[in-house]
């Protein structure tokens, strides 16, 4: 399950902007938030005019429209535990990676749930703050287990060159979107702090947690995480970061 | 088609027929396999249509109630074609059957309505006889998998039994743990305390040491079949609640076939 964000649309349609260095971006589309080059007059995003009140932000189309599904997990030991359910993942792209889903449903009974295709709000590149470390490194981040079935082994790339703070949560505005209602819309954040990746709980409701060999630690603000560290977010999800 | 009135004395008799938290391993010709049936009576009643004459095995992996209205109907069928010829039928346990599971998700309800307040103590008589594990033609079935105290299959011939929860850590993981190849070792499972994820690395472990070629189990939602380690660890699902496919593995000579019912 994928979703462009527009800031990577607007860096693979224009191979100027996809070869200059993120110093080149110099104005950002009031309607949109993607940052565009000196040279660009529209937005290459939304095409918007770079004075920006009259454009309307593109709406990106979800591939494939999210199709929801009750599944088993997880299940209760001793007490009941509410259905979770199944998001279907769209055909892999070959270099971003987001979910485009729904919120999954968890009062049971869910047989079908609803689907609700989302307008996705890029977060614009003024907000997040420049990363120190653009060019260093790449992470993936391996589903181990999460409640849409599907997604179990997908693997997703989480590049600092593209977001220097990669966001996670369920909101469909987040750069990694998890569709698990255990999760909280603005969840946890990954950085580059020099070398050393840096894993935040943002006050998330059921927390992040790093797991120690022995069991999961929650995470308070902020640790670093080092390459094939176990991190569950919330009670049903749980990633593998990897490096390369 | 089984009326849920004949499935008290089909169990009392099939409890008869068990052997064991361990089976004696097996080797036929031809084998099916079927994952979590949940109460799917049409395919269990489907699979024996197609398979039964024409299999050496039919090899149940646990999960023949909840999620559903006509377990019992269900495991009176199978229970049924079991004591028509108990060597070609095996009937695993899995963690739906349980008590843990069973006052939640549906079956202890479904007894009641159909046979009575007091009708559920004979089905859990049954499910604390029912075994574990057996190994076919080299693969370990069970229902969810490797436990993190266990080195060798014999060890499950010597697990408490019966286990009514069951409450043995051991046992209780082998209901419950789902193989994750991404991983090393064993780490806690979103499931709950006391069941956990088995990795990549003890999984070969495990299969090098008792010289074996795989593993069958059931227990995860997926859409049909679900492959790990390189088809080594073997996921099937056979029921249709999730809208998902309903798949069974048949295993001829040395050839394994997935089909979706």
């Amino acid at each position: 399950m994928k979703r462009l964000s527009i800031k990577h649309k607007a860096k693979q349609k224009d191979p100027d902007l996809d070869a200059d260095s993120a110093e080149t971006l110099i104005w950002t589309c009031s309607a949109c938030g993607a940052d565009n080059p000196d040279s660009k007059q529209t937005c290459v995003s939304c095409g918007g005019d770079r004075a920006g009140d009259s454009a309307t932000p593109k709406p990106i189309e979800p591939a494939v429209e999210p199709t929801i599904e009750p599944t088993e997990e997880p299940e209760p030991l001793e007490a009941p535990e509410p259905e979770k359910t199944d998001a279907e993942e769209t055909p892999p792209e070959p270099t971003i990676f987001s979910f485009d889903t729904d919120s999954a449903k968890l009062e049971p009974p869910s047989p079908e749930p609803e689907t609700t295709p989302f307008l996705p709000t890029p977060t614009p590149y003024s907000q997040a703050p420049p990363s120190p470390t653009v060019g260093h490194g790449r992470f993936y981040m391996v589903f181990v287990n999460t409640p849409a079935q599907s997604l179990i082994k997908s693997k997703v790339p989480i590049e600092f060159d593209d977001f220097p703070v990669v966001s996670i949560g369920r909101s469909p505005e987040n750069v990694v979107v998890i569709p698990d209602q255990e999760v909280s819309r603005k969840h946890a954040e990954l950085t580059m702090s020099g070398t050393r990746l840096m894993l935040k709980d943002l006050n998330s409701k059921n927390g992040t947690f790093l797991y120690n060999g022995k069991e999961f630690q929650q995470v308070h603000d902020s640790v670093e995480v080092k390459p094939n560290s176990i991190v569950k977010f919330g009670t049903g999800t749980i990633v593998r970061l990897t490096g390369e | 088609m089984i009326e849920a009135l004949e499935t008290p004395r089909l169990i009392l008799e099939a409890k008869e027929k068990m052997e064991g938290p361990l089976l004696d391993s097996r080797r036929e010709k031809r084998v099916v396999f079927v994952g979590d049936t949940h109460t799917a009576v049409d395919l269990t009643q489907t699979i024996f249509d197609k398979y039964y004459a024409d299999s050496d095995l039919i090899v149940f992996l646990g999960d023949y109630v909840d999620r559903g209205e006509t377990g019992v109907e269900n495991l009176g069928l199978i229970a049924s074609k079991l004591l028509e010829d108990p060597t070609k039928i095996i009937m695993l346990r899995g963690n739906h059957e349980s008590p843990l599971t069973n006052a939640y998700y549906g079956f202890c309800a479904e007894v009641t309505e159909k046979l009575g307040e007091t009708a559920y103590d004979q089905f859990k008589e049954f499910f604390q006889a029912m075994p574990y594990a057996v190994v076919v033609n080299s693969y370990l079935c069970l229902h969810g998998g490797l436990a993190t105290t266990l080195d060798s299959v014999s060890q499950i011939a010597d697990l408490p039994f019966p286990d009514m929860n069951p409450d043995d850590p051991t046992a209780f993981q082998l209901l419950w743990n789902d193989p994750r190849d991404m991983i090393e070792g064993f780490i806690p499972s979103v499931r709950g305390d006391g069941a956990f994820y088995y990795g990549s690395d003890v999984t070969e472990k495990f299969l090098t040491n008792n010289s074996l070629k795989g593993i069958i189990r059931g227990h995860e939602v997926v859409d049909g079949f679900r492959e790990d380690l390189g088809g080594k660890v073997m996921t099937i699902f056979t029921s249709k609640y999730h809208g998902g496919a309903a798949g069974v593995l048949v295993l001829e000579d040395e050839k394994m076939e997935k089909v979706t019912l």
